[in-house]
This record gives C-alpha cells, structure tokens and sequence, in this order.
C-alpha cells in the first residue's frame, strides 16, 4: 500500500497527535485522523496550528511537513540532525565556480528536450502542428553556446514557442493566453493549475535536494540570493513538461472545469513520480562529486 | 517484504479490547469489522504489532470465563480479491485513493 498525503487546507485548523494519531480538527469537528506509519507527507496550506507532538512524530516516521503559501511551498521542516555532507557543499562550491555553464546547459537542454516531447506527442496523435521541429533546433543549439546568458536566451525562444503550442492545445474557454508567473488574484484557472502542480513539484524536488546531502542553496542556473533554494529551481526545470504541464494539458482537454476544483490538481500531483526525481538527484550529486558529466531527465 | 494480514480478535474485557482496537488503528491498520482489522504490514512492523499485542494481553490475569484470543492471518492480494461480501458495510476496505483532504 502506498502511503498517502495529507492537506491541511481548512482555515484555522489544529493539528495534533491524538491516541497515537495524527489528527485535523477545526474546533472539535474532525477532519481527518491518521495513523503516521500511513503518511509520507503532511502539507499545510492554509493559515493553521500544529502542536510540537505533530513535529516529534512525524520526525521519528520519517513524515515531511511542507508550507504552502498561494500555492507555493515557503517552509519545508528539516531534522535537527539534518546537516547535508559538508563533502558535498565545498564540491558544490567548487562546481559553482567551476563549472556553472555547464550544469547550466544540462538543465535547460533537459527542459527545452522535455518541452519538445510533450509539443510532439500532440503531434503525432492529434497531426497538428504545433512546431515542434523549432523546440528540437533550439534543443541541439543549446549544447552549442558557450555562456549562461545565451543558454537563458535560447531558454525564452523556446518558452515562446512552447507556450504557444500548449494554448492551441487548451479549450478556447479557460482563456489562457500564455505563461503567466505573477501571482495575482485576476490569474486565469490554467496558470493558476501551472502554479499548484509547480508547487507540488517543487516541494518533491526540494526533499530529494536535500535527501542526497546537497546544499539547496547553492544553485548553478539560477542566481544567488540569501534565502533562495536556487539549485531546487534548477533541478525543477527538467520535470515542469513531463511531470506538470502535460498532466495538465490532458485534465484540460478531459474537462476544463476540472482545472478550477483545488482537490482534484493537488490529488492530481499527489502521485509525482518521487523515485525518477530522486534519481536524478543523486546523479547530480554524483557529477558534482566525480567531476562527471551531468546528463538531465530526458522524457520519452 | 508487504503483505496483507488480517487480525481478529475476541475478548471479552472491555477495557482490554478497546486498548487492542486503539493500539491496532495507531499502527495504521483499517477496521473493516467490530472485531476485524486488516492492512499492510512488513516484518518489522508486524512484530512490533505482535507484540505490542502480547504486552496489552499480559497487563490482567484472565478469569476462568474470560477470553483473550487475536488471530494475525496472512492473505495475499489475490486471495482478498476473491473474497465474497454479503451484505453492506462502510467500512468495506475500497480502493481508496493516497489523498487525505
């Protein structure tokens, strides 16, 4: 049986261990009630309190407890006894300093690569045209350029063609007319689900980060800044296609009004593939350590 | 290895077999009857369910009349599938899906 996940998403919600379990009340209603050796993750989306018992179990079963806000993860709990590898943070440094451009590339070849295959499944089931052949040339030219800047251009030609097909592949009626990051109320239902399923998938990618003893911080594409979990950004980019926006794309043309239910998109990315994003993280580890090649999370 | 156990018991001390059921569902096991419960464990988890069970068993002396009986029957996947249901109960272990909302 796999084990679940649970949300914590009503206003004012008190989490506690009670005879043992781990328990949602709202007042004395009961939300939900469950045994810890039944969780691998307890997520809080909304504004709640969560009594140190809570902590203390699911730090001995090996539960993680991630905060969301507008549906991004902000907090994430880390063991006491949680310090990395120091091995693997000075390796990270010195790869930083090193051999930034070249991680940077493996990254966005991964994504650019993954972007390609989700245009070109639509391609070949549905014989539309959503050029695709454009995502595969700017693909291959990025393993041709030299500096960080032009691995970032070629990423936003390829963002362009790429949302562009992902709009002809939406139902006319959820109004989606590209990309949209900011986090704003006026948010069409499509890019909020973007952001719900990035958010999902960040906090899974986040916990693998941090599971292989890598310094979360200590990123390669994206810039430093105190406080930003930059490297969890560049591991993130090879999985946004396969692992979010193509689930997407299919719940969309499914139902469009599936995009809007809240329970459905988080029971939707519950299910993340953890064991390939695990993976690909110790491989990062591995380049790092071994001074070898990084290859990216290439979906088929 | 996981494998699926079903776990009956029969006792008659009321504040025994509310300790059992109590202990059972804190171990992550569903009740799917009064007396039934059943879930997935491992070898780790089923010795420690084994003898969190024999300790709960152990804190009274037994009468004559009374009984203290648990049964840990292992099935595999496919013998629960071809169980026979009669009759309707809520709690019927369904497939349920990983999301506690």
């Amino acid at each position: 049986m796999d084990k679940k996940i649970a949300f914590v998403k009503d206003y004012g919600a008190y989490l506690k261990v009670e005879k043992g379990l781990i328990t949602c009340k709202i007042k004395d209603q009961v939300k939900w009630s469950i045994a810890p050796t039944e969780l691998h993750s307890i997520v809080v989306l909304t504004n709640s309190s969560i009594s140190s018992e809570v902590v203390k179990v699911a730090n001995e079963y090996g539960i993680e407890i991630v905060f969301f806000n507008n549906h991004e993860p902000y907090a994430k709990l880390i063991p006491a006894k949680y310090a990395g590898s120091f091995k693997v943070w000075l390796k990270q440094l010195t790869a930083w300093k090193r051999r930034k451009v070249q991680f940077a590339k493996a990254f966005i070849y991964g994504k650019v690569h993954n972007q390609w295959v989700t245009l070109r499944y639509y391609e070949r089931k549905y014989g539309y045209d959503l050029m695709s052949q454009e995502m595969d040339r700017l693909a291959r030219e990025i393993t041709l350029v030299n500096t960080a800047e032009d691995v970032m251009q070629k990423e936003a030609e390829a963002a362009k063609v790429y949302w562009r097909g992902v709009k002809s592949l939406l139902p006319k009626s959820l109004g989606f007319k590209g990309r949209r990051k900011r986090v704003s109320d006026n948010l069409d239902p499509f890019n909020r689900a973007l952001n719900i399923g990035y958010g999902m998938l960040r906090k899974v990618v986040w916990g693998a980060v941090i599971s292989v003893g890598l310094n979360p911080y200590i990123g390669f594409l994206h810039k430093f800044r105190s406080g930003r979990i930059s490297l969890v950004f560049d591991l993130m980019e090879e999985f946004r296609s396969p692992f979010v926006d193509r689930k997407l794309i299919g719940l969309a043309r499914e139902s469009a009004d599936k995009v809007t239910d809240l329970k459905t998109l988080y029971s939707l990315f519950s299910d993340m593939k953890e064991d390939e994003i695990y993976t690909q993280a110790r491989r990062l580890v591995n380049a790092i350590l071994n001074d070898e090649e990084y290859r990216p999370y290439l979906a088929k | 290895m996981v494998m699926l156990y079903l776990i009956f018991y029969d006792i008659t001390d009321d504040n025994l077999r509310n300790r059992v059921a109590e202990f059972l569902k804190k171990k992550g096991l569903d009740r799917i009857q009064y007396s039934v419960f059943m879930g997935d464990l491992n070898s780790s988890r089923l010795k420690d369910v084994e003898a969190g069970l024999k300790m709960i068993g152990n804190r009274k002396k037994l009468q004559e009349d009374e009984r203290f009986f648990i049964l840990i029957v292992p099935i595999t996947e496919n013998q629960f599938r071809e169980r026979i249901v009669i009759g309707y109960s809520g709690s019927e272990r369904e497939e349920k899906s990983n999301v506690v909302w």
